[in-house]
């Protein structure tokens, strides 16, 4: 793909534009006061004062400075003003993440690592706690495919760097952890609607109370239609294939949720159903067949138990039940060349199902040591593999179980030097055991000032898709395959200067081992196999900035170079730059804002050798909040400029870059009763 | 390729000349409100203390809060700039210097302290707060200093009472309640109204 440098020069003038506003921005806007909603405290009597609740954040709370990695916290208001409408919209605004889609899936790469042969993510990604990646392919999904509504969410926390120490497994790059709303966070009812381009309709309603004795409840249900485009691809322009064209990207999913909490119990249920029509002809399908199609289900079930036994002691407990079911049809023409058609309709099938159990105890013997210890168990009921048509070419089934304890001690050295170090150990029936350490010293210079070493273990256990995924002229199998490890050294500088500025600085360097590839052979079969490795070095700068008058942004870039151990090239779809900026405007004190983002990323090189131009996409949401009482209309566009940019392809695709959406628009409407 | 590689230094640039640009905003962190709950308190408790003497001049004058160990709390009380208690107006000063102290110095062997103190002494009212844990560990010679003077000293530490100050704020059950020195007040010519007595969780005499 050749950059149209034009483009680009101008795509930067506005970039540098919005910079300088940003920077000016005090001056432009003379507005006064904070967007946020205050009641009048000063307005109350004594007796009514007592009666006012303080609010705090979770139990175990730490200031930012002194948490042993780089934390990145995205809020509901956040998620709302940008007008975020997937999971994969809110990280891909996040420094150092990138996103990926291939009308079908979206993926998550982090660190210039994101997979590029398979669906497995080296993201940790949590629901309330509970982990919701597959366990036949270790895929979380990130679009409309989500378990979640992201108006439900809360907060979203992001902490890089490897986690495993604490989290076990697939923790390699970070931890996503994602919290929801309460049914206290809503009068009683919300109503949504939302209409955008290509005939895209989505409603939303949400119940939340708060009842006398404590009892909060949250339900809410959501749908979402689209026609999708019509789309054309260079590489079916033939007659034969309907000269490239294909109408066939439709989608539509249901999300059902209920969240009830009392006391120290908390339950979380979330459900969604989704089924996507694939345009692309991956998987060597027939193109512009309309039966072409994936459909996904996924629940999760999670119980959570919060104790303190006393402010130096706590416990808390998970039981988490999932189910996923995958469902693909892949209309195949199996004649040979020359002779007439022989199409029938490929069924692909995952059943997964499996049940975990955690214990985790906090201790605080002493003012200078704060002790986190505690056991996971998983047992896989079900993993499931089928893949037919008049022939059965895979019926596996598996039932591994796995479990793992970890102990961590925060020891505060001095007032202003604290040493994190944990380690955990984990045992799976399919590869045997693993130890991973972690520690961190954090500096804290003065209140404003941390200085944070870490060095930190993980691991990831090849996915049962991996190993045993295989079929006859397809994939083959790899049952001997091996655990990728990783080792990182991260040195991470944050300060606050003044009360209005945050800026952190972080260099990084990683080397995965036995790093999980599909290699293709000559007659296009593929076979997971451990390469010797991927090193990868890089550096991360973020700005984060508030003014008075409520404005607020953060800007992030990140560089990072990664290199194939044995032939010295660079993984694919892996780019050296991203650069991330964010900016919301109060135009109006409580009623009008803008919020604008524009994503930068850099050149990388695709699944077949070549090369993807680096490209910029920005996104701007107005939010009229209380139009008429109780209603917020929001306007959004996004892809602003209409850039065409395209991710690359996998080895199970014709196209060697697939092209994204343009310019689009959603205008939605939300009530609250 | 050098395009692109430009582009990285394009944006450092920027950034730092956007770190320059002046600008003054606002903390947003979730303890603040625990501050501003304890801000409106105080603003109340003023109407419920009677200072000694006020005299016709006095009406005129400004009542002046001050507040020493976290700067975080004096804007907790931006809301009152243009209220009025008694009829007079409410000057809220930071006074700086009293955030980390340290152990092993004697704080009368710094100069600045004799300064400090008269500053102090021209509040009606002075709240001690606690810096994140750390209590101001010089609090109760500053106590003492102002012992005598019609000084209404508030804290939010558990031990407050007991150095000599006059009220002390703690939390019960995620609110906020007070206790009360009698003798301290008495001490420093303080009258304190039967209500407010009433509503306070523990006095002390």
């Amino acid at each position: 793909m050749i950059i149209n440098k034009y483009l680009m020069t101008s795509k930067l003038t506005i970039m540098v534009l919005l910079l300088l506003l940003w920077g000016a921005g005090p001056k432009v806007f003379a507005q006064q006061q904070d967007p946020n909603h205050k009641e009048d405290l000063f307005a109350m009597s004594l007796e009514e004062l007592m009666d006012v609740e303080v609010y705090t954040a979770s139990k175990h709370k730490q200031n930012i400075h002194q948490a042993p990695a780089s934390v990145t916290i995205i809020t509901a208001d956040d998620i709302r003003l940008y007008g975020y409408r997937t999971l994969a919209d809110i990280l891909q605004s996040v420094r150092g993440f990138y996103l990926f889609n291939d009308r079908n899936y979206t993926y998550l790469g982090a660190r210039g690592v994101g997979p590029a042969t398979d669906y497995y993510n080296r993201v940790l990604v949590l629901i309330d706690g509970h982990r919701i990646s597959d366990n036949i392919g270790g895929q979380t999904m990130f679009g409309n495919d989500f378990l979640l509504d992201v108006d439900l969410i809360q907060r979203v926390e992001i902490v890089r760097g490897p986690a495993a120490s604490l989290y076990g497994a697939d923790a390699m790059f970070g931890v996503v952890n994602i919290i929801t709303k309460h049914g206290k966070d809503y009068k009683t009812a919300e109503v949504a609607g939302k209409i955008a381009s290509y005939q895209t309709y989505k409603e939303r309603l949400t119940y939340g109370n708060v009842f006398q004795n404590g009892l909060d409840i949250l339900v809410s249900a959501s749908n979402y239609d689209s026609d999708g485009q019509q789309l054309y691809y260079r590489e079916f322009d033939d007659p034969a294939t309907h000269n490239g064209k294909v109408d066939h990207d439709g989608e539509n999913s249901r999300n059902l949720f209920a969240k009830i909490t009392l006391g120290d119990w908390s339950v979380t249920t979330a459900n969604v159903t989704r089924k996507k029509e694939i345009p692309t002809a991956s998987f060597g399908q027939v193109f512009n067949d309309d039966r072409s199609q994936t459909l996904d289900r996924k629940t999760l079930v999670g119980l959570t138990y919060n104790h303190e036994f006393s402010d130096k002691l706590s416990v808390m407990g998970k039981a988490t039940y999932n189910q996923y079911d995958y469902d693909g049809r892949y209309p195949t023409d199996y004649a040979n060349p020359g002779d007439p058609p022989d199409i029938q309709v490929n069924k692909d099938m995952w059943a997964g199902q499996w049940w975990q159990g955690e214990l985790m105890f906090t201790a605080q013997p002493s003012e200078r040591h704060k002790l986190t210890w505690g056991g996971e168990f998983r047992y896989n009921t079900d993993e499931h593999q089928k893949n037919w048509d008049s022939d059965v070419y895979l019926d596996d089934n598996r039932h591994p179980r796995n479990w793992g304890v970890y102990a961590q001690d925060e020891y505060r050295i001095y007032d202003n030097l604290t040493v994190n170090a944990g380690v955990r150990y984990d045992e799976y029936q399919t590869v045997g055991s693993a130890i991973n350490p972690r520690i961190g010293l954090i500096y804290n210079y003065s209140s404003k000032t941390a200085l944070k070493l870490l060095y930190g273990q993980a691991f990831r256990a090849p996915t049962t898709f991996e190993r045993y995924g295989a079929m006859e002229g397809y994939q083959e199998m790899s049952a001997d395959l091996k655990p990728e490890t990783i080792k990182t050294y991260e040195v991470v500088l944050e300060q606050e200067l003044g009360k209005d500025l945050k800026v952190t600085v972080a260099g990084f360097y990683y080397r995965l081992e036995d790093f999980i590839t599909k290699e293709i052979d000559d007659e296009g079969v593929g076979i997971f196999q451990n390469e010797a490795g991927v090193n990868g070095k890089g550096a991360e700068f973020e700005m984060e900035k508030r003014w008075q008058n409520g404005i607020r942004g953060r800007a992030g870039y990140t560089c990072v170079q990664t290199e194939l151990l044995d032939t010295h090239e660079r993984l694919s779809n892996s780019p050296k730059h991203l650069a991330k900026f964010n900016l919301i405007v109060p135009v109006l004190k409580d009623k009008l804002f803008a919020g604008i983002e524009t994503q930068y990323t850099g050149e990388t090189k695709t699944y077949n050798g070549g090369y993807i131009g680096g490209f910029g996409v920005t996104n701007l949401t107005v939010t009229y909040q209380d139009l008429i009482k109780n209603l917020e209309v929001a306007f959004g566009l996004y892809n602003l400029f209409d850039k065409k940019y395209g991710y690359s392809g996998s080895g199970d695709h014709v196209q060697e870059s697939i092209e994204q959406d343009g310019r689009t628009f959603a205008v939605k409407l939300t009530y609250r009763f | 390729m050098n395009n692109r590689i430009k582009n990285p230094a394009v944006f450092l640039i920027i950034f730092l000349w956007a770190a320059v640009a002046p600008a003054k905003a606002e903390d947003d962190s979730t303890a603040h409100k625990e501050h501003q709950i304890k801000a409106a308190f105080l603003y109340n408790i003023i109407n419920f203390v009677e200072w000694p003497e006020e005299t016709k001049e006095d009406a005129d004058k400004p009542i002046i809060i001050g507040v020493i160990g976290n700067e975080q709390f004096s804007q907790a009380f931006t809301a009152i700039k243009d209220k009025q208690i008694k009829n007079r107006k409410v000057i809220v000063k930071y006074i700086a210097g009293f955030e980390e102290a340290n152990d092993k110095s004697n704080p009368k062997d710094n100069p600045d302290w004799k300064r400090k103190i008269a500053e102090l002494k021209k509040c009606h009212l002075l709240m001690f707060c606690s810096h994140d844990t750390k209590e101001i560990k010089n609090a109760a010679e500053v106590i003492k200093e102002l012992s005598g003077s019609p000084i209404l000293t508030a804290g939010e530490t558990s031990g407050f009472l007991e150095k000599g100050g006059i009220i002390n704020f703690l939390l019960e059950d995620k609110k906020v309640r007070f206790e009360i020195n009698l003798a301290s007040a008495k001490r420093s010519q303080l009258k304190i109204s039967v209500k407010l007595l009433k509503l306070a969780k523990r006095v002390i005499e």
